[in-house]
């Protein structure tokens, strides 16, 4: 019989499959560099330009309705996915993920372009209509969480490790995040979607891989 | 802690881990490439947790286990006849002659059963340690490490070896 020394030692030894450090540190770095291009190039207001028309859209749905969930008309105006295929399930076409989420970003876009957002003060149930658009825009109906908080810009780009700009850095936002399976593989993604409360500046989208703890910014709604 | 002061303290007892789990270098390393892709990008909620290696451990294993279908896809898998592969010849030292054989009879474990008998002997993990790692209960734990080793016992193999032992 097998001793447990014996055991021990065969699978140290099969330590031999270790992979090399070394490939694994190039690959990582590769795709961290990729995730940089593909986050500034969304970056900005373009997507948040929008998000803003979907969730104005939703929101006059919301305000005639009292329903939280966009209306038919207006899921299919953000609605990515070719004829055809199921709802519910990610986007799955042979364009590249980054043409995918461009083009879910321009539709968005174009379905709201007469729309602005009031928002002083916005109601909760405009916000959560926001994310349940864009989530949709995106790809995916169902997304795992729609959570926000009420910050400043400063405090948000501190989260989001990227240089903000220093001369609205202690205006109000509203920074949503919306986390689902956005990607074609339908891999975890996350998407921060910053409101200025000011009207100063336009909104702008930071994603796929925004994912930051609200928590540390204020009280999480949902 | 970053990402990259992480993956500087851990990476290397990672890249055994992986390969001892899996115990294919390639797939070990995609193994890992994919864990590691997986949660870089959330690491600020990650490095947050208490056990942050433990964290990454699991992903790996998770997704060592969830390959599964996958792999019975686009794998040819070792075959359980081992009788049919070659034996060590005689002159081969007893040595080298077990570590085939255990080689051999790790490979052929199921993944659950293997992922079991890699956190409790290479790890050293105690079984509500390797409960958590595998997401499973104390008892499924258990039930898993009893058939693995009574599959590395009784094995054919196994005995007929004891049976050349001086």
């Amino acid at each position: 019989m097998i001793t447990t020394d014996e055991l021990q030692r065969a699978l140290t030894e099969q330590e031999r499959f270790a992979p090399d450090p070394a490939q694994l540190r190039q690959l990582l770095a590769a795709t961290a560099a990729r995730r940089q291009r593909t986050r500034r190039r969304l970056g900005g207001p373009l997507l948040l330009a929008a998000a803003v028309a979907a969730v104005a859209t939703t929101t006059a749905i919301v305000s005639s309705t009292g329903d939280t969930v966009p209306s038919g008309r207006t899921a299919a105006s953000v609605d990515t996915r070719p004829a055809g295929q199921p709802t519910g399930a990610p986007v799955t076409t042979a364009e590249s993920e980054q043409d995918r989420i461009m083009k879910a970003v321009e539709r968005c876009q174009a379905s709201a372009e007469p729309v602005r957002l009031d928002s002083a003060q916005p109601e909760p149930d405009a916000i959560r209509a926001l994310g349940v658009a864009c989530a949709a825009a995106l790809g995916d109906r169902q997304p795992r969480s729609i959570e926000w908080v009420r910050t400043t810009v400063r405090e948000l780009y501190v989260q989001l490790r990227a240089g903000g700009p220093a001369t609205y850095a202690d205006d109000p936002v509203i920074a949503l995040q919306l986390v689902g399976a956005f990607t074609q593989a339908g891999g975890s993604g996350a998407f921060i979607v910053m409101i200025d409360l000011t009207g100063k500046q336009p909104p702008s989208v930071q994603g796929p891989d925004a994912a930051i703890n609200l928590a540390v910014l204020g009280r999480v709604q949902r | 802690m970053e990402f990259e002061e992480f993956l500087d303290r851990e990476l290397v007892a990672l890249t055994r881990f992986a390969g001892v789990l899996v115990g294919n270098r390639q797939d070990a390393h995609d193994v890992l490439a994919d864990a590691l892709l997986a949660v870089g990008p959330q690491w600020q909620r990650i490095s947050r947790l208490d056990h942050p290696t433990a964290y990454v451990r699991k992903a790996v294993v998770n997704r060592f286990l969830a390959d599964r279908r996958k792999a019975g896809r686009r794998r040819t898998e070792t075959t359980g006849e081992a009788h049919r592969l070659d034996r060590p010849v005689d002159d081969v030292s007893t040595a080298i002659g077990n570590r085939d054989l255990l080689d051999r009879l790790l490979r052929d474990l199921p993944r659950q059963q293997r992922s079991v008998v890699v956190l409790r002997y290479y790890l050293g993990l105690n079984d509500a340690a390797v409960a958590d790692q595998l997401g499973c209960s104390v008892s499924s734990v258990r039930s898993n490490m009893s058939r693995a080793l009574a599959r590395l016992r009784v094995s054919p193999e196994l005995l007929e070896s004891e049976a050349r032992r001086p």
